[in-house]
């Protein structure tokens, strides 16, 4: 068959138009890493794609390098699976930002790439986020003042997820724009932003009055501020209100190691036994014959036995597990930091959730993280935080176990140590001699002030240290 | 006098003796050397202790199997005797001493199996211990084997004299083999760190044609075939005939 020029004119436009399609694919495509794109080095960052018209089997692929010329490349490889079909896609998910070198992205279909992107390292930022939903944000963000990262964002661009307020230090509402969601709010307090609702509320904003009592509510590991006056006296509130610093925290309680190494027998206790059993099979051999034989055997047998029990360890993979409940009025915040320690290498498997608290590359999905680890070699992994129910409240000069197991090594900074709570039961606070803190949460105490409540609970399985920061703001009042 | 009595005589002698000594010291200096001890508790001893041990019993059977195919046949021999130490090739005595040597070699095996297996158990390494237990019965009864084959040649080339610098140099061999082919085929010391298909394979094979060479088959002589009546069994000898 022969192609004549209108025959060819009709394939390259065809091909034209084919590039276009998927040149417009590429542009109708966004993924934003951070809180209004807005990426927060060393947090937890949202991660937002919208796409439309995908095929099946599409992909999202996110690689962070976050190496360094003396390291090398330590490649966090994320991939996100994209639903297919015609309209639009949406995938979400969280992915923490350690301080990188690059970030790029792919959107892969079965059969191309349909659009990718890229960030250098030179562009990332550590600095916290203070977002600001409001019609005149300037009037924030120049009270800021200069070296702050002040974003003004939509309310619906509030994500509800806990994590993903780990790099955003204030949040200011003044109702001059859509209300944002009720729960959007309070996971932002629980996360340990300070959420400040500026001057009189609309009606369509009433709802976040939910969260306010009175000029200042802890809630989970932040807390909600009720302020009127010029947008200045917002932003001086928020700053000034102190909520514990939770990565600070965290470094604390992983210097104890959270699982006990298996251990053998000294190397003297080894020697003195591989001498006498060595001699005891090489006198059998050489003056006993044919039973020295039998026995020299059987003795072998019996000792690999034995050793084989005495040094088997029950587990190859041993786990050790903390978790840190920050207690704000009806919400916790928790977070849960497991050392995973693997005697021969293998791919250690963990939730979605996790990171490693030191650099080290990982693959992450949507069915979980996966870390190689040598053998021998244990990786500590922090868990996203996420809201949970108060195992403790504390009311008045009272505190309550509000959970489901006995209260235990509960102190009270600045006043002293308490008597333990079983389940349910209440106990006024008492002024008692300092004593030596639980090993547990010992290494927290420098990091947290003065009436700040902590209590451990289920030990049995992973150790649950509950703080309650600053419940008492004046230590006389109990006393 | 039963298998088992030939094997402990065998066991007995000074040669093996020595050996085991050896055997026993150096895996107990592996072992301690090696064994976790202060701030350290990764426990690597298996990573030592299992290609030393493979190793030494690897050479040794095959010092030994070199020893035993270097014997000269009855037709070259000057011995009137067919003394159990001094045995001519081919004889019932000298496959006696065969037998009782690979024996005793295997005793050497599970008398020393303590030792891996409590490297094993406490360093937790991913090597199976199935392969750990297996790999040195095969190495032993196929190195001893391939002993016969070089004392064979050897003594065929006559340099016999020289089988105390051929045996380290094929186990120099064996290394250079693999270490050209990048994977593990005949190097025992590679071979007890990780389950190798060509190892198993090869040694194997060896294994399978030692014992098939070394354990003396009986056949029926048909009548008429000559060599005596009919019905006459006659010992073979495969590994005279080998």
């Amino acid at each position: 068959m022969r192609l004549g020029p209108r025959s060819l004119c009709l394939v390259l436009l065809l091909a034209v138009a084919s590039h276009m399609a998927t040149a417009q694919r590429g542009a109708e495509t966004s993924v934003a890493i951070g809180v209004g794109g807005n990426i927060v080095v060393d947090a937890w960052n949202p991660v937002r794609l919208v796409t439309r018209d995908v095929p099946a089997g599409t992909s999202l692929f996110i690689s962070i390098d976050t190496g360094s010329l003396r390291q090398g490349a330590i490649p966090v490889d994320v991939a996100l699976n994209v639903p297919g079909g015609a309209g639009i896609s949406v995938v979400e998910s969280l992915v923490y930002v350690s301080p990188f070198s690059s970030i790029s992205w792919s959107l892969r279909g079965p059969e191309a790439v349909m659009a990718s992107g890229s960030l250098a390292g030179r562009d990332q930022d550590a600095r916290p986020l203070d977002l600001v939903l409001s019609r005149d944000p300037g009037r924030y963000a120049s009270a800021f003042g200069s070296g702050t990262r002040v974003v003004d964002v939509a309310a619906a661009a509030l994500p509800i997820e806990v994590a993903a307020y780990d790099g955003v230090r204030t949040v200011i509402i003044d109702g001059t724009t859509t209300a944002p969601r009720l729960e959007a709010v309070a996971a932002a307090a629980a996360a340990g932003v300070v959420v400040v609702l500026h001057g009189d509320l609309p009606a369509s904003h009433r709802e976040l009055l939910l969260l306010a009592d009175g000029a200042s509510t802890r809630l989970g590991a932040g807390a909600v501020l009720s302020t009127r006056g010029a947008a200045s006296d917002a932003v001086a509130a928020a700053l000034a209100f102190q909520v514990p610093d939770r990565d600070a925290l965290l470094t604390a309680l992983t210097q104890r190691s959270l699982v006990e190494r298996p251990v053998g027998p000294t190397q003297y206790l080894v020697l003195i036994a591989a001498g006498l059993f060595g001699v005891l099979v090489l006198t059998m051999l050489r003056w006993f014959g044919a039973p020295g034989v039998v026995g020299a055997t059987m003795v072998a047998l019996l000792v690999s036995f034995v050793a084989w029990r005495a040094f088997r360890p029950e587990e190859a993979q041993l786990t050790g597990a903390v978790r840190l409940a920050m207690v704000g009025g009806e919400l916790t915040a928790a977070t849960e930091v497991r050392e995973v320690l693997t005697l021969p290498a293998s791919v250690v498997e963990a939730p979605a959730g996790a990171r490693p608290l030191l650099p080290q590359a990982y693959q992450l999905d949507q069915s979980g993280t996966s870390f190689k680890v040598q053998r021998w070699r244990s990786v500590t992994l922090v868990l996203a935080p996420v809201v949970a129910a108060p195992g403790l409240q504390v009311q008045g000069s009272s505190i309550t176990n509000a959970g489901t197991m006995p209260l235990h090594d509960i102190t009270v900074i600045g006043l002293g140590p308490q008597p333990d709570l079983a389940p349910g039961r209440t106990a006024e606070l008492v002024a008692a001699e300092d004593g030596l803190p639980s090993p547990v949460y010992a290494a927290l105490l420098p990091h947290l002030p003065h009436g700040t409540v902590v209590g451990v609970s289920d030990c049995m399985s992973a150790c649950t240290v509950w703080v309650a920061p600053a419940a008492f703001d004046d230590l006389g009042g109990p006393l | 006098m039963t298998l088992l009595d030939r094997v402990a005589a065998r066991l007995a002698r000074n040669d093996m003796l020595q050996a085991g000594v050896m055997l026993f010291v150096a895996l107990g200096f592996a072992l301690v050397i090696q064994w976790p001890s202060g701030a350290t508790t990764a426990n690597e001893s298996w990573f030592t202790v299992a290609p030393v041990r493979l190793a030494l019993l690897s050479i040794g059977a095959m010092a030994w199997g070199a020893g035993l195919g270097a014997r000269p046949p009855a037709a070259r021999s000057r011995r009137d005797t067919d003394g159990i130490d001094l045995p001519i090739l081919g004889s019932p005595a000298w496959r006696a001493e065969c037998a009782a040597t690979l024996g005793a070699l295997l005793v050497l095996v599970v008398v020393t199996a303590p030792f891996e297996i409590a490297t094993h158990a406490a360093s937790y390494p991913d090597a199976s211990l199935a392969w750990s237990l297996g790999v040195p019965l095969l190495a032993v009864i196929g190195y001893f084997g391939g002993g016969l084959l070089v004392g064979r040649v050897a003594e065929a080339l006559r340099m016999s004299t020289m089988l105390a610098l051929i045996v380290p140099t094929v186990f120099a061999a064996t290394v250079w083999l693999d270490v050209s082919l990048d994977r593990t085929v005949l190097n025992p010391w590679s071979a007890a760190l990780a389950v190798s298909v060509p190892f198993a394979a090869c040694l194997g094979a060896l294994a399978v044609v030692t014992l098939f060479a070394l354990v003396p088959s009986r056949r029926t002589v048909t009548p008429g075939s000559g060599g005596g009546d009919g019905g006459t069994e006659v010992d073979a000898g495969r590994g005279a005939a080998a």
